[in-house]
């Protein structure tokens, strides 16, 4: 065996194995994720790309795009689309970080409520529309009690009846499911800036929100700058919550890029098409990826 | 670094060490045992000898809990009843199959001997896949006359498909709330709304159940396509749409009057399905499984349920006829001839139709049979369903039925629009007809 990533024989019992994995064999040792991501994804990719270029009567053909470019629905799409991915990105982790900031505080139950938290993120999506949907029924639903508190509302509100509405439904629950992993990895950044920084400003004189701009933030950023590009994936690609919730509806208000792709595929079987948009949605993910990337290494570099 | 051979001693140890079983070992033996388990599950005790030919059934019914015991037991009475071939199912959930068929359609073949089809999905196998063997000479042998909902499945005088499940619309409706009212099932449209609004009392009681969610969007659909019927409407007529025809707009305007009348707005599908099980909806436009549904979930509403025609003087209502068909593709055709006769044998279909709690047969059956002529009777319920005048979805969809889907998808996302308070259906139709007309292109 090379001695590259070599493991001590555990022959006594304070032995630990020693993992030394540069060289050829770290390549070795990854092949079979290689291999798996290879198989279930790659190829995925390009059979998806392949089938957006395959016309009504087989072979290479450019229509789909075209037609897509042209198609005002398919823009209409896309701008739904950023609507909503923009602000669940900006809504989430203002929610994660201000509950990260919460639990950051020393109070007693903290454990137990930092396992609360965690709620929303582990129930599965499916249980999660169930339960929103008969929270906001206008007739029975719980929303409406709140609904009812505000100035000016004196019936119950059509929660997926009126665009406006549906949109901000769609984006409250999908903010709701996903907030509590943003805040656990805020926490986790938060308790790793150094407290002497704090007491440093504290002698500054410096008040807590100063402290906020100027030392936690500056420490938490390259964290907040890797979930921002996280939530524009996880909000991009969400399709069980509008689909349970609102069906793209009313009126296609929340039919977003996801449940759009599913429709033309697997409702109208223009599998084609459908490929077509998921190809250009692929496209925008990825470039936005890449900005997220480089403007998080910017600011890692800026960070002291 | 070297590696110690394995010890063959016999040591006492290593006797015991023997015994046991290698993890790999451990492994292959519960992987035996589990696919010996899952092969005697998924055959359920129906295996018979070798040596007999596979007739594949492409079905969604052995993933239905209520019915799939019936067709088991219809499958079994069959594979007992001849020895060259085997009756097995293949196929997938409701909800996945229209499109796993219609990808293995336009993929040259569907693997199967037999296809169950919704009717939208029949049509297409007919006519677009030109799939289907004609049953001409199964009706002829049976000396069977099907129903007039059939039409939908000739093609060129033959017939090619004989139903297996048929399902209709009718007014289902709680006789305890309309006593307690004082109101009978409507006749007209008018009728219908004023006999809404009198037997609501929100949010303790909603004078009807329809859906009226796009998140429910299959369901609503379902419902709504009949709405083109009070007025004798069309939703089109071969490739040109007429979502904005008067009749249509007519209709869709009884809907949205029935609406605001008395509908649980908003509402979940299967909130307002508890609503109605729990005695709070008095009235119900659905199909006949609808009352089975019912029953399932209170027991004790059971006897209050009766059903009446549709409320307007054509009585016409969407009859959702689910074929049994033989493939022209199979390798058996016989085979898949033979068993679809034996499917609509008096007795084996009462059987099945009892069983499951059918209640529109493939053809008079109750000429034929008189357990299922004691089985109708003993169902108050069923006089609406059975006064309803028979059409099918293809016969009010034309050549859009093969995009059933999509059509409804825009007809009922404009259809929002005017549900909204002041909404106008028929700005929101002449909306839909302009997408329509676009989609009529691409036909």
């Amino acid at each position: 065996m090379s001695s590259a990533a070599t493991v001590a024989s555990a022959a006594g019992p304070g032995r630990r194995f020693r993992w030394n994995a540069s060289g050829s064999s770290a390549y070795w040792l990854i092949l079979p994720l290689l291999a798996l991501e290879a198989v279930f994804l790659v190829y995925a990719i390009v059979t998806g790309m392949a089938a957006s270029v395959e016309g009504p009567a087989g072979g290479f053909d450019l229509s789909n795009f075209s037609q897509m470019l042209v198609d005002p629905d398919f823009w209409r799409i896309m701008g739904r689309t950023l609507v909503f991915t923009v602000l669940v990105d900006i809504i989430i982790l203002v929610a994660g970080l201000g509950v990260a900031l919460l639990m950051n505080w020393q109070f007693r139950g903290r454990a137990a409520v930092r396992g609360l938290l965690t709620i929303p993120w582990a129930i599965p999506e499916v249980p999660v529309a169930i339960t929103f949907i008969f929270m906001i029924d206008p007739t029975f639903g719980v929303f409406n009690l709140l609904a009812r508190m505000l100035p000016g509302v004196t019936q119950n509100p059509q929660w997926t009846l009126n665009p406006t509405l549906a949109m901000a439904i769609v984006i409250i629950v999908t903010v709701w499911k996903g907030f509590p992993f943003y805040s656990l990895v805020l926490l986790s950044a938060l308790q790793a800036v150094p407290e002497e920084l704090y007491e440093a400003a504290k002698l500054d004189g410096a008040s807590a929100g100063r402290q906020f701009l100027h030392v936690t933030l500056p420490g938490i950023r390259p964290s907040i700058a890797l979930l921002a590009v996280l939530a524009f994936i996880y909000s991009m690609q969400q399709f069980t919550l509008i689909w349970l919730i609102t069906g793209g509806g009313p009126v296609d208000a929340t039919m977003t890029l996801a449940p759009a792709i599913y429709m033309q595929a697997f409702r109208f079987y223009n599998f084609n098409y459908a490929s077509a948009m998921a190809v250009v949605g692929l496209i925008f993910a990825a470039m936005a990826t890449v900005a997220f990337i480089a403007v998080q290494r910017r600011l890692t570099s800026e960070t002291p | 670094m070297t590696t110690k051979p394995r010890s063959c001693s016999a040591s006492p140890a290593n006797s015991i060490s023997l015994m046991k079983p290698t993890r790999r070992q451990l492994l292959a033996g519960a992987t035996a045992i589990g696919g010996g388990v899952l092969a005697s599950t998924l055959t359920g005790g129906r295996s018979f000898a070798a040596g007999r030919k596979t007739l594949k059934v492409m079905s969604w019914e052995q993933f239905q809990p209520g019915e799939k015991d019936g067709w088991n037991a219809v499958f079994d009475k069959f594979n007992q009843s001849q020895s060259e071939y085997e009756v097995e199912w293949t196929g997938w959930p409701a909800g996945q199959y229209i499109s796993n068929v219609v990808i293995q359609a336009q993929a040259g073949g569907i693997d199967a001997d037999v296809l169950m089809a919704m009717p939208d999905l029949a049509a297409q196998v007919i006519r677009k896949f030109k799939l289907a063997e004609p049953l001409d000479p199964i009706v002829s042998d049976l000396g069977i006359t099907p129903s007039g909902g059939h039409d939908f499945l000739r093609e060129d005088g033959k017939l090619y498909g004989l139903s297996a499940i048929d399902v209709n619309f009718a007014l289902v409706y709680n006789k305890a709330l309309f006593a307690e009212a004082g109101v009978e099932p409507a006749t007209d449209q008018d009728g219908w709304v004023d006999t809404t609004a009198k037997l609501t009392n929100r949010p303790d009681q909603f004078g009807i159940a329809l859906t009226n969610n796009i998140s429910d969007g299959g369901e609503w659909w379902f419902q709504l396509q009949n709405f083109c019927l009070p007025y004798d409407g069309k939703w089109a007529e071969g490739k040109t749409p007429l979502a904005n025809s008067p009749e249509t707009v007519k209709g869709l305007e009884l809907w949205k009057r029935l609406y605001e009348a008395g509908v649980p707005q908003g509402t979940a599908q299967s909130a307002i399905m508890k609503l109605t099980a729990d005695g709070r909806v008095a009235q119900a436009f659905g199909v006949n499984p609808t009352v089975v549904v019912l029953r399932a979930t209170n027991p004790e509403i059971y006897p209050d349920l009766l059903s009446a025609p549709p409320p307007w003087p054509s009585k016409r209502s969407l009859d959702r006829i689910h074929p049994l068909m033989a493939l022209k593709s199979s390798k058996h055709v016989d085979g898949a001839m033979e068993f679809i006769k034996f499917t609509m044998q008096p007795d084996i279909m009462a059987a099945l139709m009892e069983k499951n709690l059918y209640v529109i047969p493939p053809y008079d059956l109750a000429a034929k049979s008189e357990s299922f002529k004691n089985f109708l009777a003993d169902k108050p319920w069923v006089s609406g369903f059975q006064e309803a005048k028979q059409v099918s979805p293809i016969d009010v969809m034309g050549d859009f039925a093969y995009v059933d889907d999509q059509f409804g998808r825009i007809v009922m996302q404009n259809f929002q629009r005017a549900m909204q308070p002041g909404g106008s259906v028929k700005d929101a139709m002449d909306a839909a007809q302009k997408q329509l007309e676009a989609l009529s292109a691409k036909l």
